[in-house]
């Protein structure tokens, strides 16, 4: 449903009903630190985050319209092939283990002791993730800015070459010494 | 092989996997090729935590799962930042669009 809904708004609450199944099957199978922060930011910071990109860019439900049906089924056959080679691949299934650890390392010393470089990379993530919120919120700043500034002349050279190549709304910004950068804001 | 909640788990995730590798086929809109790539991460997720269920090591799978969970989000940001971007200068969410794009 998540997939195939008309409404991305629609397509959007049925990416978080999954993600809230997927939290609950974790949790079912011993992972429960996972499952709580998989529904805290699955099931809520990227629906706020795909809400928020929809409100911006609005919705457009092109599709499946444009997709032909031939299309389709060479899609879903590849999609079967794959999806059976991997079931190949995986299986048999073991049974499920009954020892908890083998090291009998709780799951903040397997993260803190063990995978001490994944957290080092989710800080370098985390931090790519901020500039990205910064770029997506000034995105939205820039578009308002846009249209004050389209009718006074630009100062920059190339971004006066630019701006009249493109038609109205859809121009550049052309100065962005006056605003903040990204790292500044930081 | 087994047929017990772990096997049906499995099934599910694969299940899962399967309908977004198609939905990455058909999909044309950009914020929707996001959305799909998160339902495909969450079958990986869930794959994840049933093989660490299944052999033993469910705290080790629990560090990987929350290191993906925290890339999975930044590609969401990312990329929905990238399709607004696209949307502000192209004025559609249509991959097809794109081909246009001239360097």
């Amino acid at each position: 449903m998540a997939i195939t809904a008309r409404s991305l708004l629609a397509a959007t609450v049925w990416l978080a009903a999954v993600s809230a199944q997927v939290a609950m099957l974790m949790y079912l199978m011993g992972a429960e630190t996972v499952a709580v922060i998989e529904l805290s930011v699955g099931a809520g910071l990227v629906t706020v985050l795909f809400v928020f990109a929809i409100s911006t860019a609005g919705e457009e439900t092109t599709e499946p319209a444009h997709t032909s049906s031939t299309y389709g089924v060479i899609a879903a056959t590849i999609a079967i092939i794959t999806t059976t080679l991997l079931a190949w691949m995986i299986l048999p299934i073991p049974e499920a283990a009954e020892t908890v650890s083998a090291a009998g390392l709780t799951f903040a010393q397997t993260l803190w002791q063990q995978r001490s470089l994944d957290t080092l990379l989710q800080i370098v993530l985390i931090s790519a993730g901020a500039m990205a919120v910064l770029g997506l919120i000034s995105t939205t700043r820039d578009s308002r800015s846009t249209h004050e500034q389209a009718e006074t002349p630009a100062s920059h050279s190339d971004n006066t070459a630019r701006s009249n190549s493109k038609p109205h709304g859809e121009v550049e910004l052309p100065a962005r010494a006056d605003r903040p950068t990204q790292e500044e804001t930081v | 092989m087994t047929t017990g909640p772990l096997g049906i788990v499995f099934a599910g995730a694969l299940v899962l996997l399967g309908i977004s590798w198609y939905g990455l086929f058909v999909t044309r809109n950009l914020i929707k090729v996001v959305l799909v790539l998160q339902v495909m991460v969450k079958a990986a997720l869930l794959l994840l935590v049933a093989a660490g269920n299944a052999s033993g090591e469910i705290n080790l799978s629990q560090s990987f799962a929350l290191t993906v969970i925290v890339a999975d989000t930044i590609v969401a940001v990312v990329g929905l930042a990238l399709a607004v971007q696209v949307h502000r200068r192209t004025g559609s969410l249509d991959v097809t669009t794109l081909s246009r794009l001239k360097g």
